[in-house]
């Protein structure tokens, strides 16, 4: 399924409206804002459709489990919004994520847990926003226009380290990038090995970088590091959406795939973001100087002009 | 005081322990719990609902309504309140519930567990952290020592 997704939910106490814009949804936040509500509303509607009483307007099939049997349940649905509520503990297991993965339906959980074997986005964590008897969704972290997470930082200025969670292309990029620097360029290897990087690195000045499309599991529990570890965090989707946003790779759609994924990326192709763009920018790079790999990046891409242009995304160029 | 299990409870403690605390509290909860005192507090504040009788609470949202639709989180705090015997999963509640949380560990020992790293707020607390037994005062120690399990 691709796309964005509106849905409105309603009965006659209450109207949740909102728009899905990925695969995998979050609601989390304070308790008493309605989720419960919604979920039960779904559930119900699942049950008797029509019949039972609650409005759904969408252009997809809405449904909630709502037996212990997930995967006879879930099995027969395609093209569908599934919701799922925080009393079933299989959301965050390993089969749960390889089920999802292979399936076209979006996916709306409910929950505070962190959920570290799917891949979803900071951009698609909610709360609950509540006005009488109308609810809607509010982001919970809101990057700035430089794609940087807002942490309670007690001494800004320039960086010791640059940690990176790439470990191929994007790490040798930076390497070469900060190559004349001073800031020393390290890679966790991955979003989960973070939290344990910065709890070794008091007294340090570090800057984050991490793909945005997949760090909604570990984001909570760094951000909340912040107090005692000073660092930075950058969230652009991925690297190679950086490459792709800077103007160096010329594409027809390429403006359009950008200003709205969602309508390019299927999501039982790819289950995350960052999949799609790194697949993109090799597919549309093949013939031409600026070939991609992932494994091994172009010498291309680290000369200085377009070094530059690929940071501009995210740094100011001075 | 509080004492917190991170992450997957042990084999040991896994019979006491409820994950879905929404369904559990429906079908256990006592008339009683829904009127002491610390309940109405708890779910004026949380729910922003009044407590009318053992049956009835008046919402802002749905009028009267059964104790079975108020919040999953407070739901799990009047289970940890009341129901001693079990552990109960408190990541079903939000931060608004933390202070709850406490409040119930004032007087006598409580356990519970977390999945995520809840905001206990900005104030001091003793809080026992029981996957390494070591005793955190303030947010950003639990945090250090805690977020490894979630």
């Amino acid at each position: 399924m691709k796309g964005q997704i509106q849905i409105e939910v309603s009965n006659r106490d209450v109207k949740f409206k909102f728009t899905l814009n990925r695969n995998i949804t979050v609601i989390s936040g304070e308790s008493g804002t309605g989720k419960t509500t919604l979920f039960e509303m779904i559930a119900e509607y699942t049950r008797l459709g029509n019949k039972s009483g609650v409005n759904v307007k969408c252009e997809k099939n809405v449904a909630a489990p709502i037996y212990a049997d997930w995967q006879n349940q879930l099995g027969n649905y395609t093209e569908s919004v599934i919701f799922i509520d925080e009393g079933f503990d299989w959301i965050r297991s390993e089969s749960f994520a390889r089920f999802a993965k292979n399936t076209d339906n979006y996916y709306v959980l409910f929950t505070r847990e962190p959920l570290h074997e799917l891949p979803y986005s900071v951009e698609v964590i909610y709360e609950i926003k509540t006005s009488g008897k109308f609810h809607s969704l509010r982001k919970i972290y809101k990057p700035d226009k430089k794609h940087f997470i807002k942490a309670n930082n007690r001494k800004k200025g320039k960086p010791d380290i640059f940690l990176t969670e790439d470990s191929a292309s994007g790490f040798e990029f930076f390497m070469n990038y900060f190559k004349y620097d001073t800031i020393e360029c390290v890679s966790s290897s991955g979003n989960s090995s973070i939290f344990e990087y910065l709890k070794n690195s008091e007294g340090k000045n570090i800057l984050i970088l991490a793909d945005g499309a997949a760090f909604g599991s570990e984001i909570d529990r760094v951000l909340k590091l912040s107090d005692k570890v000073n660092f930075r965090l950058c969230l652009p989707e991925s690297f190679e959406w950086l490459i792709l946003k800077s103007g160096l790779i010329k594409e027809t759609n390429l403006k359009n795939m950008l200003d709205s994924p969602s309508d390019y990326i299927e999501s039982s192709n790819f289950f995350s973001w960052e999949l799609f763009f790194a697949d993109y920018l090799i597919d549309v790079t093949k013939d031409t100087v600026f070939k991609y790999q992932k494994s091994k990046l172009n010498k291309v891409y680290l000369n200085e002009t377009n070094s530059k242009r690929i940071v501009s995304e995210i740094f100011d160029n001075d | 005081m509080l004492n917190i299990y991170f992450g997957e409870l042990p084999e040991e403690l896994s019979e006491k322990y409820i994950y879905n605390t929404n369904v559990y509290f429906n079908n256990t909860y006592k008339d009683r719990w829904i009127t002491e005192p610390f309940s109405k507090e708890v779910i004026k504040a949380v729910d922003r609902s009044e407590v009318i009788d053992a049956q009835t609470i008046l919402s802002p949202v749905f009028g009267n309504m059964s104790p079975k639709k108020l919040s999953g989180g407070t739901k799990t705090v009047l289970l940890i309140a009341y129901d001693t015997q079990r552990i109960f999963n408190a990541s079903t509640c939000g931060d608004n519930c933390a202070n709850w949380i406490l409040k119930t560990a004032a007087s006598r020992k409580v356990i519970i567990n977390l999945h995520h790293l809840m905001d206990f707020g900005k104030d001091e607390f003793k809080i026992r952290i029981l996957n390494t037994n070591k005793i955190v005062t303030n947010m950003g120690d639990l945090v250090w020592q805690a977020g490894e399990f979630v």
